[in-house]
C-alpha cells in the first residue's frame, strides 16, 4: 500500500497536478484583493460570501492553511522524486563499468572501421567508451552528455533549496507560538503603552518585516508587526534615529527620489553606522535590513482664509495635517479635519504630458447629522485662456468620487469682490418673486429652481416658465454683482455665477483657501530580516545551472558491435539521442570514419 | 539534407578562435573600442554597477557574434544608424525639438521614425511571408527575411535613439527605454524578431516566417493603437522605484523569455494547422511548402527550453531587484504571482515532454494556450489588476 502511496506521489503525473494546481490556486490571490480590512469585503461581497470566502482563505490565500498543505506536499513530492532518482544513480554508479545491454533492433552494416581509431575519435568528442568482449565479439559503449544528470539534481535540488529558505522566512516558529498562545497580538484599538506583554517579541525572533514611520529628529527601538487580529512589537538590537527626511523632485513636480538619513544606535546609545537609505539603496546591518519605503505628511502645517458660502469671511487661521477643530456654521457645530498636504500636484494628461497644480491640501467637513463632504484646495490661483485667474476648490461627497472643481473667479487677484457678492445674496430675504427666486438659488443652486418647477407647476407649462425664472434670476444676480463690483467685465461676472452655482449645489460648508505652508515629512521605512536570504541565492544559481544542464547537454549513447564473421567483420550499430535528426547526425558522423581511403570499396553506408 | 548541415556545423566541435575569421576579429575589436569609448564618454556618469554591466556586455557581445554570425552584421547596422542620428543632434545643438525639423531625424531616425519604420517592415514582412510560402518562392521568403531584419534594425535604433533623446528632452529624465509598456512592446517585438530569425537561420526554413511575425504584427498593431490613441510614446522620468541598474538586466531577460514563448505557441499554430490540412490531404502544396511536423515539434521544444531558461533568470532577478528596493524577495504582487504562473505552466509542459514523451497536437495546443498565459501575465495583469508592477497602465 505505501509502496503504492510513494509510487503515486512521485510520479510524473502527480507532478505535473501539483505544478498545475499551485499555479491555479496562485490566481485567486491576484484577482481577490488580498488583506484589506474585512469591513471592505463586506462592502463587496455581502455579508455571507465575505463570511465564506474568509473561512476559506480566500482574503489572504498565501498564508492561508490549504495553500501551504499544497506548497508541502509539492515539497513532499519533489524531495521523494529527488531522492529516489539519487538512490538510483548511486546504485547505477556500482555498475559504473557495465555497458547497458545493445538494444535488440540493430541491424548490421558491412563497412569496417579500426575500434582504435573510432574509440580515439569518440573521445575526442567527449565520449566515455568502454570496450567489453565476449564469445560473440567485441561490444563497444560510448557515452556523453551524461551532465543531464547532474542537471536535474541541480535544479531540483536547487529548487528544494529556495522553498526551504522560503520557508524559514515565514518565520514557522512565530506562527506556531501564535498558534498557541505565547505570543498575543494586540488589538489595533489598544494603545502601545497598554500593550500585552505577550505582544513583545525580543530581538532573534526569526524573520519578519516591518514599517516604521519617523519623523526627522524622532527614534525609536521597535518596530510595529501587523497581524490580522492586531499588532506585535519587535524589539530591535539596535535604536533607529531619523536625522533627515527629504524628497527630491523632477522638474515636472513628479517625485525623483526619497531619502532618509538614519543613524544606528547601539541600546547604550553608542554610533554604530550612519547612513542614506533612498529606494534601490537600503541598509544593511548585521542582517537587518532598512529600506526606504514610503513617506507620510509629518504634520505639516497650513495657513489660510476661511470663508463661508452666504455667511462669514473668517480671519486667518491655520491647522496642522491630522488636526481637528470644530466650527460654528450657521448654528451648527461642524468638525473640520485637515487630512493632507501635498508639495506637488501632478496631473498626468492622456499623452503623458503633466500638469503640476503646485501645493495642495485636502480636509473634510463633517456635519452634526454625520453628513461628510472632502474638499481640495490649492495654494496657486490658476489662470484661463482670457487672463482671469480663479481660486481652485475640488469637492466630492465620498473618498472614492473624484473631486469636482470649483473655480472662484478673483477680481484683481482679490476673491473678496465674489465673497461679498454672495453674502448680499444670502442676505436677501422678502417674498417678491426674484427674492424668492434667489432664496432657492442660494439653498441649491440652478437645480433648485429646476426642482422648484417640477414640484409647482404643471408639465405643460414647465419649460417656459423655468426659462422665465431663471432670465428673472440670472438678472438679478447681474445687477447685484455691478453694484458690487462695478469695474468688472461681464466675463467676470458670468465666471462669479458660475462658481456660485457650483458651490451652493454642492452645499459646499467652507472654503479653505490656503494663504502659507510649512511643509513636514514623516519618512516610512521597512525593517526586515530574511535568515533564509542566503539560501534562495544559493538555490536560484543552482536552479539556473541545472537548467542549463538539463536543456543544453544531450545525451548520446552509441552501441557498436562487431562480430568476426568467417568472410569478413560484421558490424551493428545503435545511437540512442533526444531527438531524430542528432541521431541523423551522429550515424553519419560515425559512417563518415568508414570513408577512409582503404576502405573506399566498402562503400555500403546503410545499416 | 540542409538542416543536418547546419546542425553539423552547430556540433562540430572547433576551436572558436579558428571560426572567428577577419570579418570576427575587427568585428570583436570594434566592440572593444565601442565600449572603451562608451566608458571614455560616460564613466563618470555611472555608478559601479553600471560600470560591471558595460565591462560584462564585451566578452558576451563577442560572444553572441561567434554564437549567430549574422547578429554582427545587425548590430553594425545598428550601431551605424544609431551613431548617424547622434551625429545629427549633436551636429545641430542637441536639442530634442530637432526630431521635427532636420530630414533625417524627422522621416528616419528619431525614435518615432524607427518605430514607424519598424511597424512598416514587419507588417510587409508578414505578408510576404504568407506570399512567398502560398506560390512557395524563395525569392520572396529572402525579401521577407530581408525585411524581418531592417524592421528589427529601425526597432533597435529607436531604441537607441530613445534612450539619447530622453537626456536630450532633461538630463534628469534619462533613461534605458524599458521602463513603460510602450516601450517593452518595442523590445518585445524586436526581440521576437530577433529569436525567429535566429531559427530561420539554424532550421533553414521560412516557412514559419508568416506565422511568427503575425504575433509581432499583433503587437505593432497594438503599439500604434497606443501611440496614436493614447499618445503613449512621450518619454517620461522614472519613478524612483524603477532607478536601478536591475532594470537593465532584469527586463530584457524576461522579454527574451516572453519572445521565446511567442514564437513556441505561434510554431504551434503552425503546427495544427499542417497537421490539420495533412490529415485531409497529405500531398497538398501547403503541407508540402510547411517543414516537417517532426522539425516544429523540435522547435517548439527548443523555443520554450530558451524561454524557460531566460524566463527562470529573468524571474530570479526581478526577486533579487524586489529584496532591495521592496524589502522583500517575493510579496505575491499580482505581477510576481502571474510571473510564477507561467512558469509552472510551461515548467508542466517540458515535464509532461521530457519525461513522458508526449508531443505533436496536444503540446502545440498547450504552446498556444501557454501564450494567452503569458499575454496575460505581460499586458494583462497592467490592465485589470493592480499591485507594485503598475508602471503601465491603459
Amino acid at each position: 500500500m505505501s509502496g503504492h502511496f510513494l509510487h503515486a506521489v512521485t510520479s510524473m503525473r502527480m507532478a505535473v497536478t501539483l505544478l498545475i494546481m499551485v499555479a491555479l490556486a496562485s490566481v485567486i490571490g491576484t484577482v481577490v484583493p488580498q488583506s484589506l480590512p474585512s469591513t471592505e469585503y463586506v462592502i463587496r461581497f455581502g455579508p455571507f460570501w465575505a463570511d465564506v470566502f474568509n473561512r476559506l482563505g480566500v482574503f489572504d490565500v498565501y498564508a492561508s492553511g490549504w495553500f501551504t498543505t499544497l506548497l508541502l506536499f509539492l515539497v513532499f513530492s519533489l524531495t521523494l522524486c529527488v531522492s529516489e532518482h539519487f538512490s538510483q544513480w548511486l546504485r547505477q554508479r556500482h555498475r559504473v563499468d557495465k555497458a547497458p545491454a545493445m538494444p535488440e533492433n540493430a541491424r548490421p552494416f558491412s563497412c569496417f572501421m579500426d575500434r582504435q581509431t573510432l574509440q580515439m575519435w569518440l573521445e575526442s568528442r567527449g565520449f566515455r567508451v568502454l570496450e567489453t568482449e565476449n564469445e560473440k565479439g567485441v561490444s563497444m559503449f560510448a557515452q556523453k552528455g551524461s551532465h543531464r544528470r547532474l542537471g536535474y539534481f541541480l535544479l531540483h535540488g536547487g529548487l528544494l533549496v529556495i522553498l526551504l529558505g522560503a520557508l524559514i522566512d515565514t518565520n514557522p516558529l512565530l506562527r506556531l507560538k501564535l498558534l498557541t498562545g505565547q505570543v498575543v497580538p494586540t488589538t489595533f484599538q489598544t494603545p502601545p503603552e497598554k500593550a500585552d506583554p505577550h505582544s513583545y517579541l525580543p530581538p532573534d525572533s526569526g524573520a519578519f518585516r516591518a514599517n516604521l514611520s519617523l519623523r526627522p529628529g524622532e527614534k525609536s527601538d521597535r518596530v510595529w508587526l501587523a497581524t490580522p487580529s492586531g499588532y506585535l512589537i519587535h524589539l530591535l538590537p539596535f535604536v533607529i534615529a531619523v536625522d533627515d527626511f527629504h524628497i527630491d523632485y523632477y522638474a515636472n513636480g513628479m517625485p525623483k527620489g526619497y531619502t532618509t538619513l538614519v543613524t544606528l544606535f547601539s541600546p547604550e546609545g553608542v554610533p554604530l553606522t550612519r547612513s542614506e537609505i533612498s529606494v534601490n539603496k537600503p541598509l544593511q546591518w548585521h542582517g537587518y535590513t532598512l529600506y526606504q519605503s514610503s513617506f507620510d505628511d509629518g504634520g505639516s502645517q497650513v495657513w489660510f482664509t476661511a470663508r463661508q458660502p452666504g455667511g462669514l469671511m473668517l480671519k486667518n487661521s491655520h491647522l496642522r495635517v491630522g488636526e481637528s477643530i470644530n466650527v460654528l456654521l450657521g448654528g451648527q457645530n461642524w468638525t473640520l479635519t485637515l487630512l493632507d498636504f501635498q508639495l506637488h500636484t501632478v496631473i498626468h494628461r492622456a499623452g503623458g504630458e503633466t500638469i503640476n497644480h503646485g501645493p495642495r491640501m485636502i480636509y473634510r467637513m463633517t456635519a452634526p447629522d454625520g453628513r461628510r463632504i472632502w474638499l481640495e484646495n490649492f495654494l496657486r490661483p490658476r489662470t484661463n485662456r482670457h487672463g482671469q485667474s480663479f481660486h481652485m476648490l475640488g469637492v466630492r461627497h465620498s473618498p472614492s468620487e473624484p473631486f469636482r472643481t470649483i473655480a472662484l473667479p478673483l477680481h484683481k487677484g482679490d476673491d473678496r469682490p465674489f465673497w461679498t457678492w454672495l453674502n448680499r445674496l444670502s442676505g436677501i430675504s422678502g417674498n417678491d418673486q426674484t427674492s424668492l427666486l434667489v432664496q432657492l438659488f442660494v439653498l441649491g443652486g440652478f437645480d433648485e429652481i429646476d426642482r422648484f418647477v417640477r414640484k409647482n407647476i404643471e408639465e405643460t407649462d414647465r419649460k417656459n416658465i423655468k426659462k422665465f425664472y431663471i432670465s428673472i434670476l440670472l438678472d438679478k444676480l447681474d445687477t447685484t454683482l455691478k453694484a458690487i463690483n462695478p469695474t468688472a467685465d461681464a466675463r467676470w461676472r458670468n465666471d462669479a455665477i458660475m462658481a456660485a452655482d457650483a458651490l451652493f449645489a454642492h452645499r459646499v460648508p467652507l472654503w479653505l483657501q490656503m494663504t502659507r505652508f510649512e511643509q513636514r515629512l514623516e519618512t516610512g521605512l521597512i525593517v526586515a530580516r530574511y535568515p533564509g536570504k542566503p539560501l534562495i541565492w544559493l538555490g536560484s544559481l543552482l536552479l539556473v545551472a541545472g537548467i542549463f544542464l538539463m536543456l543544453y547537454t544531450q545525451p548520446v549513447k552509441i552501441w557498436i558491435h562487431w562480430t568476426d564473421l568467417p568472410d569478413r567483420p560484421e558490424m551493428r550499430m545503435v545511437i540512442r539521442c533526444a531527438n531524430p535528426r542528432q541521431t541523423d547526425y551522429w550515424r553519419q558522423a560515425v559512417l563518415g570514419l568508414c570513408r577512409g581511403p582503404e576502405n573506399e570499396h566498402h562503400g555500403n553506408r546503410h545499416e | 539534407m540542409n538542416t543536418m548541415e547546419t546542425d553539423m556545423n552547430d556540433m562540430r566541435q572547433q576551436s572558436w578562435l579558428k571560426s572567428t575569421g577577419w570579418f570576427g576579429w575587427v568585428w570583436n575589436l570594434l566592440v572593444v573600442l565601442g565600449a572603451i569609448a562608451t566608458w571614455n564618454h560616460y564613466h563618470t556618469l555611472m555608478d559601479s554597477y553600471e560600470k560591471a554591466i558595460l565591462a560584462g556586455m564585451v566578452p558576451t557581445v563577442i560572444w553572441l557574434g561567434y554564437f549567430w554570425p549574422s547578429l554582427r552584421t545587425y548590430l553594425l547596422a545598428v550601431a551605424a544608424t544609431t551613431l548617424l542620428g547622434i551625429w545629427q543632434y549633436a551636429g545641430h545643438g542637441n536639442s530634442y525639438d530637432l526630431n521635427e525639423k532636420l530630414f533625417l531625424l524627422k522621416y528616419l531616425l528619431s525614435s518615432q521614425s524607427a518605430f514607424m519604420w519598424m511597424s512598416a517592415f514587419y507588417v510587409l514582412a508578414t505578408v510576404t511571408y504568407f506570399f512567398a510560402l502560398f506560390i512557395r518562392s524563395d525569392y520572396a521568403g529572402k525579401i521577407a527575411s530581408w525585411m524581418t531584419w531592417t524592421g528589427a534594425t529601425f526597432g533597435l535604433t529607436g531604441m537607441m535613439m530613445r534612450w539619447y533623446e530622453s537626456y536630450l528632452i532633461n538630463p534628469d529624465y534619462g533613461h534605458i527605454p524599458v521602463s513603460s509598456l510602450y516601450e517593452v512592446f518595442i523590445l518585445f517585438s524586436v526581440i521576437t524578431a530577433l529569436v525567429y530569425l535566429y531559427f530561420e537561420q539554424k532550421y533553414r526554413t521560412r516557412a514559419l516566417g508568416g506565422f511568427v511575425m503575425l504575433v509581432v504584427s499583433a503587437a505593432v498593431a497594438f503599439l500604434l493603437w497606443y501611440t496614436f490613441d493614447r499618445e503613449a510614446y512621450h518619454i517620461q522620468p522614472l519613478v524612483p522605484a524603477l532607478k536601478s541598474y536591475w532594470m537593465k538586466l532584469h527586463v530584457p531577460a524576461n522579454f527574451l523569455g516572453y519572445g521565446a514563448f511567442a514564437l513556441a505557441a505561434m510554431v504551434g499554430l503552425a503546427y495544427l494547422v499542417t497537421d490539420t490540412l495533412a490529415r485531409r490531404n497529405p500531398e497538398s502544396a501547403f503541407v508540402r511548402a510547411m517543414p516537417s511536423l517532426e522539425v516544429m515539434d523540435d522547435l517548439m521544444y527548443k523555443a520554450i527550453a530558451f524561454g524557460f531558461a531566460f524566463f527562470t533568470i529573468a524571474t530570479i532577478l526581478g526577486a533579487v531587484w524586489a529584496a532591495e528596493a521592496w524589502g522583500g524577495y517575493w510579496s505575491w504582487d499580482p505581477k510576481e504571482t502571474w510571473a510564477l504562473i507561467v512558469w509552472l505552466n510551461y515548467a508542466a509542459w517540458l515535464h509532461i515532454r521530457m519525461s513522458k514523451g508526449w508531443r505533436g497536437r496536444p503540446m502545440a495546443w498547450w504552446a498556444l494556450v501557454g501564450l494567452l498565459v503569458t499575454t496575460f501575465a505581460f499586458l494583462g495583469v497592467n490592465m485589470f489588476l493592480s499591485g507594485l508592477h503598475s508602471y503601465g497602465q491603459l
